[in-house]
């Protein structure tokens, strides 16, 4: 630098270092890039990264749904305010690494659920290699409570026989807790005073339950129901879960003894008599005591009638053992088997209409 | 009360905002419109409105809102003058959290219940004023060295932006609104103002406004 220079003293390169910490300027005419530094242009730069770094991590946020555990927070300044170019930088910075961090997270994340879904996978083609194996909609990154479990069938049978299954569970349980109060639900106070005016209209104003025997019929429950419900319009029968359940669970007794009274009955064909008729006559009596007890559950159920069978199931034998028996006359023996007959196929028809609402029979539940 | 007539429509009028900051945000706009109406409690229909708004909001709006165009600029014009999005939230997300934890849209009164609706219709912030303690345009600024904000004890930092009549601060921007000059019992007409960033298209700014103001009118 000349000497000339440095004497003037209101150029910036020659103040005192203490008096300022603005770095100098290089002389006019000299334009470098350490002082053509436009703050504004700068910060514009800046809050155009931060704009794409906003939207790339609200896109993570949305695509990481459901979930949980991940950190998007990313401290602020305090404002509001005009921010620096180092203030806006630091939030820069902050975003890259948070997107970063974020991104890292769901790639480990993605993996572990892709290993998941493999194992769920190879949990149905083999479940006998995977006993007890449990995985839920969370570990494949899925909302809802589904879950993959292999369990034995038939419980304690089927784990010493090996019958090994994938078994889905059927999501997550109702919502519990306080629901937001009906809009149409009168408040205490109305309730009051409808009650006094009304007392006997005062469960259909408020919509409280009726009581039973102001209630739709069954059948009209079941017909309303059944409309609703995909599955009974596609096979035109009631819903399975309508079916009533043995008071076994779900173990297969009925199936089971109408197998073995089929087989005996087919062992008895080949046998000669008289084992082969006492064969045929028990495996006609398993197989017929199986669907008897199939239809005593479905009546009382109110699912399907069966008064006709239940009846004749009363009758017939009322007239076999009067006939074998006894020694009075075949037409006093019928007499008495008709009445059996009627007299069971009224209580039978009174049983199904007080547990079916009103209906006489029904040939479809 | 001054009775509205029945032909009127919301003209929004556009605020000013300061060189300084226009200079620095570029898209930084203030939209308000008047209106003569009382803070009382909300009429059925409006409370209609806020119930329907709740049946049509839930998780996975509030999952996908920041993802938005109008929620983002939001959140970006957050980021850009120093507030977290995630701690100071936004004005659409803040109702949004509202109705996912309360379960619906609380009504609270007629000028809040008007804002919410818009709010979440359009997703632009609102703010309301009272008209009467407003003194000529609305506009946007940087707070002055040692001045002073009704209700506040010390004077406003330096630099802060807020919104302001031509006399004094009427709030902080996206924070606390000055004593006094909010709406309250009494108030008989109220300022509107729709505060636009870069991102939020005029047009977003009117409907917020005309949506507020006819939601006031039911």
């Amino acid at each position: 630098m000349p000497e000339e220079l440095l004497e003037l003293t209101q150029l910036p390169e020659v103040i005192a270092p203490e008096e300022s910490l603005v770095p100098p300027a290089p002389p006019e005419g000299l334009d470098t890039a350490l002082y053509e530094y436009d703050e504004l242009a700068s910060r514009a730069n800046l809050r155009r990264q931060i704009a794409g770094l906003e939207l790339q991590l609200a896109r993570l946020f949305g695509s990481a749904f459901p979930r949980t555990g991940i950190d998007y927070g990313v401290a602020g300044m305090g404002g509001p305010r005009l921010l620096s170019v180092d203030e806006l930088e630091t939030i820069r910075d902050g975003l890259v690494q948070r997107v970063n961090d974020v991104r890292l997270t769901l790639n480990d994340a993605s993996y572990v659920e892709q290993k998941n879904r493999e194992l769920i996978e190879s949990m149905t083609a083999d479940p006998v290699s995977h006993k007890w194996v449990r995985v839920n909609n969370a570990d494949i990154g899925e909302p809802g409570c589904k879950h993959w479990h292999v369990t034995p069938r038939l419980g304690p049978v089927g784990m010493l026989m090996g019958w090994w299954r994938v078994k889905v569970s059927s999501g997550c349980p109702l919502a519990e807790g306080l629901r937001p109060p009906d809009r149409y639900m009168p408040t205490k106070r109305q309730r009051r005073k409808r009650r006094r005016r009304q007392p006997a209209a005062q469960s259909r104003s408020t919509g409280a339950p009726r009581p039973a025997g102001d209630s739709l019929s069954g059948q009209a429950v079941r017909r309303q129901r059944k409309r609703s419900d995909p599955i009974a319009l596609a096979t035109g029968r009631g819903h399975p879960a309508d079916r009533p359940r043995a008071p076994w669970g779900d173990f297969p007794l009925s199936e089971i003894v109408i197998f073995i009274g089929i087989v005996v009955l087919i062992v008895g064909f080949f046998i000669p008599p008289p084992q082969g008729f006492v064969m045929i006559a028990v495996g006609l009596g398993l197989g017929s005591l199986a669907g008897l007890e199939l239809s005593i559950r479905e009546h009382f159920a109110a699912y399907r009638s069966h008064t006709l069978l239940l009846s004749a199931a009363v009758g017939v034998p009322v007239f076999g053992g009067l006939f074998l028996g006894t020694s009075l006359s075949p037409a006093i023996c019928v007499i008495a088997g008709l009445l059996a007959f009627g007299g069971a196929a009224w209580l039978f028809t009174s049983a199904f209409r007080r547990r079916s609402g009103g209906a006489l029979y029904r040939l479809r539940g | 009360m001054e009775r509205v007539p029945e032909d009127w429509e919301a003209a929004p009028e556009p605020g000013w905002v300061a060189p300084a900051l226009a200079e620095e945000f570029s898209g930084l706009s203030i939209a308000t419109t008047s209106l003569a109406t009382t803070p009382g409690r909300s009429p059925e229909a409006l409370r209609e409105r806020l119930r329907e708004l709740s049946d049509r909001i839930a998780g996975p709006q509030a999952i996908q809102l920041r993802q938005k165009p109008i929620p983002w600029a939001y959140r970006v014009f957050f980021r850009h003058i120093g507030l977290d999005p995630d701690t100071t939230w936004t004005p659409i997300e803040q109702l949004i959290f509202e109705r996912i934890h309360d379960g619906r849209f609380t009504s609270r009164n007629r000028v809040d219940d008007a804002l919410t609706i818009a709010t979440v219709e359009v997703g632009v912030a609102l703010r309301a004023f009272d008209a009467d303690r407003v003194s000529g345009a609305v506009g946007l600024r940087l707070s002055e060295p040692g001045e002073k904000f009704e209700g506040r004890t010390s004077p406003l930092p330096e630099g802060t932006i807020v919104i302001a009549d031509e006399e004094r601060a009427l709030g902080i921007l996206f924070g606390s609104t000055a004593e006094g000059r909010g709406v309250r019992r009494g108030t008989r007409c109220v300022v509107l103002g729709a505060i636009g960033v870069r991102g939020v298209p005029d047009i977003a700014l009117e409907e917020a406004l005309w949506v507020a103001s006819s939601a006031l009118r039911a």
